[in-house]
Parts: structure tokens; sequence; C-alpha cells
């Protein structure tokens, strides 16, 4: 039986948020305001925030 | 600015300070912002909840987070030229939701000590995905797998489900993550059909 680690748990429910959210959908062309860019950082600053609230 | 959330299949949708504007039968839901939310993760969920009390009702296609048109008129426009579309994507969703797996190798955050342990790893990990995803694609109309290296190396997949199946589903990847304990396993969902909303990426 798996142990389940409750961190990478919630790290992983939360990419899943972020993927969809951010990387998926109707796009409108052209009126996207997040660039490609702009994803990657969201993505590293929710990661920092997962990790700070792990080590709380 | 017109901020919009989703498409959806039918009128009576919103709630201000939500509001609709229908062209035929497919509704597109918005709200008028002044500038768009950042990217965080209290808006990331906030924009969830707003598309889950959606789907209690409707189907529903969400739009990428941050999509925004300049006014109504424009919005008329954007339902105008795409409203096949929307009422193809709209069908194929219908009484569905999505279900989403993602996992991560519980070795993956320590380096291969060989790049033959490296490679070997590797193909362990796409065989894994593929026996996974294999189990739960039966009780999928669509899905999609992928292998991924974010946060660490494992595998996302994603899967259209009747909506009454979703308890069908939940079990069934119990069973699977009870047998791989190589493996950090989730099951999320229901979400609204992120994955399946348009052509291409259901195909």
């Amino acid at each position: 039986m798996t142990v389940l680690d409750p961190a990478a748990s919630r790290e992983l429910t939360l990419v899943e948020l972020v993927d969809r959210l951010l990387g998926k959908g109707v796009v409108i062309a052209g009126d996207i305001t997040l660039a490609i860019a702009d994803i990657d950082l969201v993505r590293v600053e929710l990661r920092a925030l997962v990790a700070s609230v792990d080590s709380l | 600015m017109i901020y919009l959330y989703a498409i959806v299949d039918g009128p009576g949708a919103a709630r201000p300070p939500l509001r609709e504007l229908a062209y035929g039968d497919v509704v597109a839901v918005y709200r008028e912002m002044a500038s768009v939310p950042d990217a965080t993760v209290e808006s990331l969920r906030h924009q969830e909840g707003v598309l889950e009390r959606l789907m209690d009702q409707h189907e529903v296609l969400p739009l990428r987070f941050g999509s925004t048109v300049a006014d109504e008129d424009e919005l008329l426009h954007l339902l105008a030229t795409r409203h096949d579309e929307f009422a193809v994507s709209l069908a194929r969703v219908r009484g569905r939701v999505e279900m989403g797996v993602r996992a991560n190798a519980h070795n993956g955050r320590r380096a291969a000590p060989t790049g033959r342990e490296y490679l070997a790893r590797k193909l362990e990990r796409k065989r894994v995905a593929a026996a996974v995803h294999a189990e739960l694609a039966e009780l999928a109309h669509v899905s999609s797998m992928q292998v991924t290296s974010d946060p660490g190396p494992g595998f996302a997949a994603s899967y259209l489900v009747d909506r009454d199946r979703v308890a069908d589903f939940r079990r069934r990847f119990d069973s699977v993550r009870g047998s791989r304990s190589d493996f950090e396993m989730v099951c999320t969902g229901p979400w609204p059909p992120f994955s399946f909303a348009t052509a291409e990426e259901a195909s």
C-alpha cells in the first residue's frame, strides 16, 4: 500500500490546478494576457508558495 | 473590459456580478473588470470556483485564465465567428466531466547514480505510465497522457468521464494507486473539461 505524503500530494494537486487554468481551456486568439514566459514565472512562484507553506 | 470565464450551453447560469451574452444556443459568461487579476493561487482557485458553480447546471467550456475582450461587440463577434466550434465542443462534453491523475516517481528527486540507471528509470516510468493510463482510460470517452518533468519525473493524464461514473473512476484510481508504491499519485476533479475544450486537444 502506498504511504501518502501530504505535502507531495498537495503540491501535485496544486500543479493540476495551475496547469489547467493557465495551460488549457479555450483560447481567444491574441487576447491571452499571460504570455508563455509569464506562465512559467507563475509556476515558479506557485512552487515557491507551496514550498513555504510546507515548511511552516 | 470584459473578462471571460466560460462558454456554456444555455442561459440562466450567471449570477451577479457575472453576466451572460447569448448567440443562439451558445452563451458566454463574463464579468466587467478594470484589469486582469494577477495569476495567484487565490485568483486561480477563485476562477475554478466560478467554473464549478457553472458546471452544476450547465455544460461548460472553460476559457484560459486571463482571457479578455474589449466590449460586448467584440464578444458577440467572437461568439458569432466561433459558434459552430463551441457548439460541437459543448456536445462532446455533454454529461461528462474531466478527471485528472498526476504521478511523481518517489525516486525522481534523487539523481540517478549512472547513465544506465537514469535510462532504466526513464523507461520504467514510461512503462508504468502506460499501464496506469490504460486501466483508467477504460472508463473514459476521451483521454490524454503526458510524461512530465515538473515538479519531478512522472506523468499527468486527463480523462473525459461521464458525470455518473466519477465514483467508479475514483475507485479504479484507488485500486491502481494501491499497486504502485513507487509513485506519489493524486486523482483530481471533477474539473470543467479543460483538456477537452477544443477539438485538437480532444482528438
